[in-house]
């Protein structure tokens, strides 16, 4: 038998992949000390700092010895410190606080590497733009770094007229004084339209003479038909399809700027949380090359499921969405740091754009000024139905995108629906989990479920769901508190890129639920710093399988550790978005280190 | 160079889109058909009539293709755009839950003309999916937005179940025509090809409307030619129009206005869908107005 037919080529480089065993865990409860890696070198001893390990039976330790990738000791400055050898370097905290480094519950990878070519044009705090000059600035800075060719296009993201003190548009004028040459594409902070510059107008030959659409907008210079700069929706689409992509050999050759990202962050643990076939072999190609230094963990979407098993599963013949027996196999291990964690089925859009589905309608008018808007469903229930099941008879994690109420009605129909019970490990994760009513909680724990909430929505689009839902349902949104109450496990992501990937934000919004405006988004559900924390570490790593290696300072866990200034389990929560990292490591190696 | 027309094809999972499609790509119209779909596993294609075919694209060799919309509908219309002039027609299927009246929208800034929107029902299903509380919303959006509504699978049913279902029709879209159909089985050339009309002015479909049909529940058709010597002021012209468009599924001919006689207009109406272009002049002996348009007897009708 050919490995061809043996099944899939990524279960085949599974086996060629180096360290790919699964280590066993220490138990809890077990001595920490010398002999539990047996074998292993010291190879660093952390010391004179705060240890925060984020487990409940020992909170903080004195001194933590690392070695071969994984934590050896921890414990007492004396007890680790008798483990140094003369080959031990001795890291001195001075004070700093070392925990384990972050896991990204759930985010999109594949927009990192692209997007570092990209400006950041995003308001305060999420970028750097306070006014059209900021844009100005920020755009000739980004220009001096990558010097792009005359005709070569400069891509912003997140511009948002509503930061802006100017109290206007920005113009393809004010872009044409600086940038005459290049055009330029400043994405919306919707991603529904963009601002363009003169050359980038000409680029796609608009002019006084292009007509607005329907369902599109274009804006004019005032008494003239001349497009003025902003463009969106139907406008914007055709556009923004026939924008040159960057090739492979481009996006390989950002892969280390793009994992920076993260580990600039202290982030060692990356989710692709929605993987388009062609992303997955551009992923593969990277993971075969040896360029990822942070491990990946890919959610292939749904919808690509029958092109992947064409490809992998040549021989396979079965309905569009029936899987081979063997397809488990290819889930779960990593290979050269990529792994899949299990399938993507997304079930609805976003609430900010209106697009997410709801039992109840809207107070405000739909995305296209419908009345009694409640959303609809990216997929009927038939087939989530069928999906979910067949999943689940194979062995594979399902992973839905479900924001609104009525799509997590029917996630929880077709969990039910396929015989899965809380008694069972199956850790059906609901990614976003939304606008829930407390009934869905009790069913999650019912049926063995776990959100992946996204509190800095209270902070970004907080106002917004007041006025779009009214108090009540609003101030229940990503529900933390009543999801530990309930005695869930839960995690809590930033979708990057959608909101930036700043974990202290993360937690500074489970902890505060604080809206743009000041206003607290439910302080019912406002938690705890530890909970906060859990949700990026050990309850994160949980979600995806991984709480035997990562989530927290243990015995025989992967040394994935990041170094900040203060500690967030202790730092006044006003101060959590100020602290900083000064060192990021995966598995011992160091990936990130601040400038001093 | 003309750009390619568009049709969209909307309606709830298993009523019928696929089928229609197939036929489509099978090359039922004689036009060279550029079908998007969403599930592209679902299309079946004759393995001879396939001339190459890469991740995204099938292309037959009958000049019709079918292109997935796996990166986003946007993306394949730009690809589809960019060699129109290999194409007389882009037909996007929408998937089970869209709502096929936004996709036209979406569509709009390609600037391709929209022929119709098409949404076809499932005769024995639709009653309960319109009141389901997942999808009911979105079944009867979809209905709302129809052009034209093609009341498939009539042959499931009972007379009872067909009332119920015509009856939902009526109550969401009661200006939609609907054509009543067993396997989707209408003929395609009525409602695709932009010059399937075009040589019929003396109103006689009958080699058209002679598809085979062992189905006792088909429709028939009927035909008829609207005839006026004198020019037609536009009010006029454009409320006999809306007339037609809610009894016609199919009108197509050539109008002389009253308020610019010499100019030769092109109406083409598929469904509710009617438009109005300019097209020239009048050949030496030819001025004057005439229709000729198709329906589906017994359909239920606009008042």
């Amino acid at each position: 038998m050919t490995d061809r037919e043996n099944g899939n080529a990524i279960s085949r480089r599974r086996v060629l992949a180096s360290g790919g065993a699964l280590f066993a865990a220490s138990g809890f409860g077990l001595p920490r000390l010398a002999g539990a890696q047996e074998g292993a070198a010291v190879e660093k001893i952390f010391h004179n700092g705060t240890i925060v390990t984020i487990t409940d039976a020992q909170p903080e330790v004195e001194a933590i010895a690392i070695g071969g990738g994984r934590i050896l000791a921890l414990g007492s400055e004396a007890d680790v410190m008798a483990l140094a050898t003369d080959a031990t370097e001795i890291v001195d905290l001075g004070g700093s606080t070392l925990m384990p480094s972050f896991i990204d519950p759930h985010g999109h990878f594949m927009n990192a590497p692209q997007m570092v070519t990209w400006v950041n044009v995003q308001g305060v705090p999420a970028g750097p733009i306070t006014s059209i000059a900021s844009i100005i600035e920020a755009i000739t800075a980004h220009a001096a770094k990558f010097t792009p060719a005359p005709g070569e296009w400069i891509i912003g993201y997140g511009y948002d007229p509503t930061t802006l003190s100017d109290g206007r548009q920005l113009t393809r004028y004010d872009l044409d004084a600086a940038f005459p040459d290049n055009p330029i594409m400043l994405l919306h902070v919707s991603n529904h339209g963009c601002v363009l510059n003169s050359a980038g107008f000409a680029y796609f030959k608009m002019d006084a003479t292009t007509e607005t659409p329907e369902g599109g907008l274009i804006l004019r210079v005032e008494g003239t038909n001349e497009p003025e700069g902003l463009i969106m929706e139907q406008a914007f689409a055709p556009v923004f399809a026939a924008l040159p992509k960057p090739s492979e050999e481009q996006l390989l050759s950002q892969l280390d700027a793009g994992q920076q990202f993260y580990a600039s962050a202290g982030v060692t643990t990356c989710q692709e949380g929605g993987t388009h076939a062609a992303d997955l072999n551009f992923l593969i190609r990277a993971a075969e090359q040896g360029l990822l230094y942070l491990d990946i963990v890919a959610l292939p979407f749904v919808m690509e499921l029958p092109a992947l098993v064409a490809e992998y599963f040549p021989t396979f013949v079965g309905g569009p969405m029936e899987l081979p027996d063997t397809a488990s196999q290819s889930f779960g291990t990593y290979m050269n740091r990529l792994k899949l964690a299990g399938v993507k089925i997304p079930l609805d859009g976003s609430p900010q754009g209106k697009t997410a589905f709801w039992t109840r309608p809207m107070l405000t008018p739909g995305p296209a000024g419908e009345e009694n808007w409640s959303g609809i469903p990216l997929f009927p229930p038939e087939l989530v139905n069928k999906a979910v099941a067949e999943f689940h008879s194979k062995g594979i994690q399902v992973f839905a995108h479900a924001n609104g109420d009525a799509s997590i009605d029917m996630l929880i129909d077709a969990v039910r629906a396929a015989g899965m019970t809380g008694t069972e490990d199956h850790r059906t994760t609901v990614i976003h989990s939304q606008f829930m009513r407390p009934e869905q909680i009790a069913a999650y724990v019912e049926l063995g479920m776990s959100p992946s909430f996204f509190t800095l929505h209270t902070f970004y689009w907080g106002d917004v769901h007041v006025e779009n839902w009214g108090e009540e349902f609003a101030f229940f949104i990503s529900p933390m508190a009543a999801a530990k109450e309930a005695g869930l496990r839960m995690s809590n992501h930033t979708d990057f890129s959608v909101t930036p990937m700043a974990p202290m934000h993360v937690m500074h919004s489970a902890m505060t639920r604080l809206s743009r405006s000041g206003k607290v988004i439910g302080p019912d559900q406002r938690v705890d710093a530890m909970t906060a924390l859990k949700a990026m570490t050990i309850d994160a790593a949980w979600q995806i399988r991984e709480e035997d290696l990562k989530g927290t300072l243990e015995v025989g866990k992967l040394a994935d550790l990041v170094i900040l200034d203060a500690n967030p389990l202790t730092a006044p929560v006003d101060a959590l978005q100020g602290i900083k990292v000064i060192e990021t490591f995966k598995e011992g190696t160091s990936v990130y280190k601040a400038a001093a | 160079m003309t750009a390619p027309r568009l049709t969209v094809i909307g309606g709830y999972l298993g009523a019928g889109k696929t089928t229609l499609v197939n036929r489509l790509l099978a090359g039922a119209t004689g036009e060279r058909v550029a079908v998007i779909v969403n599930d592209f596993g679902s299309i079946n294609i004759d393995a001879e009539l396939i001339r190459s075919a890469d991740k995204d694209t099938v292309r037959l060799s009958n000049g019709c293709m079918c292109c997935s919309a796996s990166d986003g509908l946007a993306a394949a219309l730009a690809r589809l755009c960019a060699r129109a002039d290999e194409i007389d027609r882009i037909v996007i299927e929408t998937s089970g839950v869209s709502e096929p009246g936004k996709v036209a929208k979406n569509a709009h800034g390609f600037r391709l003309p929209l022929d119709a929107v098409i949404v076809m029902a499932d005769a024995e299903q639709l009653p309960a999916q319109a009141s389901n509380r997942y999808v009911g919303d979105v079944v009867r959006r979809q209905l709302a937005q129809a052009d034209l509504i093609l009341l498939n699978k009539i042959d499931l049913v009972g007379p009872e179940a067909l009332a119920r279902a015509r009856e939902e029709i009526l109550l969401n879209a009661p200006r939609s025509p609907v054509a009543e159909t067993t396997a989707a089985n209408l003929p395609l050339v009525l409602l695709f090809a932009s010059h399937g009309l075009r040589d019929r002015t003396d109103g006689n479909f009958d080699d058209l409307l002679a598809e085979p049909s062992a189905h006792r529940h088909e429709a028939s058709y009927e035909s008829w030619v609207v005839e006026r010597g004198q020019p037609i002021p536009r009010a006029e012209f454009e409320a006999m129009a809306n007339n037609l468009s809610a009894q016609a599924i199919r009108a197509k001919g050539h109008v002389q206005l009253a308020e610019g006689p010499d100019v030769r207009h092109l109406y083409q109406q598929v469904g509710r869908r009617w438009t109005l272009s300019e097209d020239g002049v009048w050949d030496v002996g030819t001025a004057g107005t005439r229709l000729v348009a198709i329906a589906i007897r017994d359909a239920p009708m606009a008042g």
